[in-house]
């Protein structure tokens, strides 16, 4: 340590041109750009492959013309048959899996650095468990359908985001504990109520909905769930983008937080009640996903290390990626299997969390 | 400049701080002395702001610090916690640099500035070759270090210290006390809670000896550090004596009483 120096803001020219710092500081900026842009080639390519694939196959070519003519760009003939195929059936259930997917992605890495766990999934405060419960009561009334299954979920997803904060008001500690625990004891609560309203379901036709619902799966998706979807997901990914700094000095605790600028208590509740609407709109158009808001975030860390600012977009851009692709396998799994979206994630996620686990242990050990 | 004006806090039922007064010009550094348990953190964390006093108050530069916006106080106050838990694997310069979160806009990246004055504080405080590890690979000193660095680099006139030497070793605590002595000498405020009490005494101009809330004797370190009120603070029998070396007073503690 040298003499003690004068830390005073009147100090120092200039750095050593090759110092440290300023190589760090380069290589921020390459690992932004290289991981964002190596995420959104990916998401171009997985969704490309998505619309391609299937029981009428388009070839790669005919996708990019199709996709140009609506840009206003003509760049060659199409079948009608196959655009028909592209415009209403795969395109719209693409949309839906890379709004979820970033919804979910996003949802996950706000809830682990609000709760500063990475254990913390976006449904940890209830909101999948309450858009559950909405979803199956519209399903076993019949009242189902395109509009009001969605409706009925994320009205569910409202209650449950109200409760919670009802009842952390009235206990009089808003601190996150309560919140967790509340979230704890909700997530108990209404998943005991869909037990019973599985247990109780008035005919064979409904069950299968209920368990379609609660695996989530993206089948018959349309351009009215795209559009139910699309304004929530674009607002919330704005409106938490903007807090992404204040995220990563909240990692230092609340005391460090708040003496640094942040205002620790209004942050987390907008982002709070924000990640909770989030994951509410995204399930109620997808039924109930896991796995994506916990694995994104996780591997996003890996490689390119916990700053909000990298960490936001490229989990919502991961989670979209993921679900994509998972998506595409679930509908192009050979004959006699059918599998739903929901568990394909499930099926591919649990391992790759697992060897992740494994994987952190070792390097910290 | 701090003013400590008649301050009681409480949690829950009971009292943690009563009938404190104290003031604090630029260009001092005080040491908050005391027993576990007086309420020195407590007393730093109501001047950081993080504390509403039930009675009394703090003014930061005649105003009170309750009714400043955190990212004013901030710029204005530093705070150097006594313990900071960090869950995500953050390296020391990007820890560094959250210091300069208050001076900047909510969509800025750091600037040419901000880097300057985060790389100015690791240079300070001796941490510039732990830039690029992960926080959690640091041992509790080096945290420390990394912590206070984060502190210098906000810049504030106020610099709260809570035990920034409790977990260094020799050498870096002389280097963290005279890196804090030469920030009061710039200009700032600087208030630091020690348990070494001869440290206290050879650092700083002035000291507070808290017990049970409330603040026994504040002043200079020879009306402070006498027999009679370390034995009602600390419960000990302890000599007193100016050290010809340091020519500062050293408290020696004899038994406990
Ligand atoms: N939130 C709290 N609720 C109740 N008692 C508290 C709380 N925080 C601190 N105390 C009590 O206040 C006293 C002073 O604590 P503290 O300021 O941390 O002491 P110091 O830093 O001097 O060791 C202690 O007896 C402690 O147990
Ligand atoms: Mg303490």
């Amino acid at each position: 340590m040298p003499a003690p120096p004068v830390p005073d803001r009147a100090v120092t020219g200039d750095l050593p041109a090759r110092s440290p710092r300023r190589r760090s500081r380069r290589r921020a900026v390459v690992t932004l750009a290289a991981t964002l842009g190596g995420l959104v080639v990916l998401l171009v390519v997985a969704g490309g492959v998505a619309i391609s694939l299937g029981p009428v196959s388009v070839p790669p070519g005919d996708v990019v013309a199709i996709l140009a003519e609506h840009l206003g760009v003509p760049l060659g003939e199409v079948t009608t048959r196959e655009a028909l195929v592209v415009e209403q059936i795969r395109l719209p259930r693409v949309l839906v899996a890379v709004l979820v997917g970033a919804a979910l992605g996003l949802a996950g890495s706000v809830m682990q650095a609000l709760f500063g766990n990475p254990l913390a999934e976006p449904g940890v405060t209830g909101v999948s468990a309450g858009a559950a419960v909405g979803a199956v009561l519209a399903i076993t009334s019949g009242a189902a359908g395109t509009f009001v299954l969605p409706a009925a979920a994320f009205a569910g997803a409202l209650l449950t985001v109200g409760a919670v904060y009802g009842i952390a008001a009235l206990s009089r500690s808003r601190g996150l504990a309560t919140v967790l625990l509340v979230g704890i004891a909700l997530n108990a609560l209404l998943g005991a109520v869909v037990s019973a309203l599985v247990a109780n379901a008035p005919d064979e036709q409904s069950l299968r909905g209920i368990v379609f619902w609660l695996q989530g799966d993206l089948d018959a998706r349309t351009w009215e769930h795209v559009r139910l979807v699309l304004l929530p997901v674009l607002a919330g990914v704005a409106a938490t983008v903007v807090f992404s700094r204040d995220l990563n000095v909240m990692l230092l605790g609340d005391d460090a937080a708040r003496t640094s600028g942040v205002d620790v208590a209004r942050t987390r509740n907008v982002l709070l009640v924000l990640a909770s609407l989030l994951t509410g709109a995204a399930v109620s158009v997808s039924g109930v996903i896991g796995f994506v808001g916990l694995v994104a975030p996780h591997v996003i860390r890996l490689i390119a290390g916990p700053d909000h600012r990298l960490l936001l977009p490229a989990s919502a851009l991961l989670g979209a990626v993921f679900l994509v692709s998972a998506d595409t396998a679930a509908r192009m799994l050979p004959a006699p299997v059918t599998l739903q979206t929901g568990v394909v994630t499930a099926l591919a996620g649990a391992p790759v969390f697992l060897l992740l686990v494994l994987w952190s242990r070792r390097s910290t050990a | 400049m701090i003013v400590v004006d008649g301050l009681r806090v409480e949690a829950g039922k009971s009292v943690i701080l009563d009938g404190v007064d104290l003031t604090v010009p630029p260009g001092r550094m005080l040491a908050l002395v005391g027993p576990n348990g007086a309420g020195k953190t407590t007393l730093l964390r109501t001047i950081a702001g993080l504390h509403r006093p039930s009675r009394g108050r703090v003014l930061l530069e005649d105003r009170p610090v309750h009714s400043l916006r955190p990212q004013v106080l901030a710029r204005r106050i530093a705070y150097l916690p006594q313990d900071t838990a960090l869950s995500f694997p953050f390296t020391a310069y990007q820890v560094t640099l959250m210091g300069r979160h208050p001076h900047m806009g909510r969509f800025a990246l750091e600037g040419a500035a901000d880097h300057e004055a985060a790389e100015q504080a690791m240079a300070a405080t001796g941490t510039t070759r732990l830039a690029d590890r992960s926080m959690a690979t640091l041992s509790g000193g080096e945290r420390q270090l990394v912590l206070l660095a984060k502190a210098l680099a906000q810049d504030a006139p106020v610099l709260l210290a809570d035990e920034p030497v409790s977990a260094l070793d020799l050498r870096h605590q002389l280097a963290v006390l005279q890196l804090l002595r030469a920030c009061a000498d710039a200009g700032r405020t600087v208030l630091v809670v020690l348990h070494d009490l001869n440290l206290a005494a050879r650092y700083c101009t002035e000291l507070a000896l808290l017990a049970g809330g409330r603040v026994l004797a504040a002043g200079e370190p020879a009306h402070v550090l006498t027999p009679a009120h370390l034995h009602e603070a600390y419960g000990v029998r302890a000599v007193v004596r100016r050290d010809d070396v340091t020519d500062s007073l050293t408290v020696t503690a004899l038994e406990t009483t």
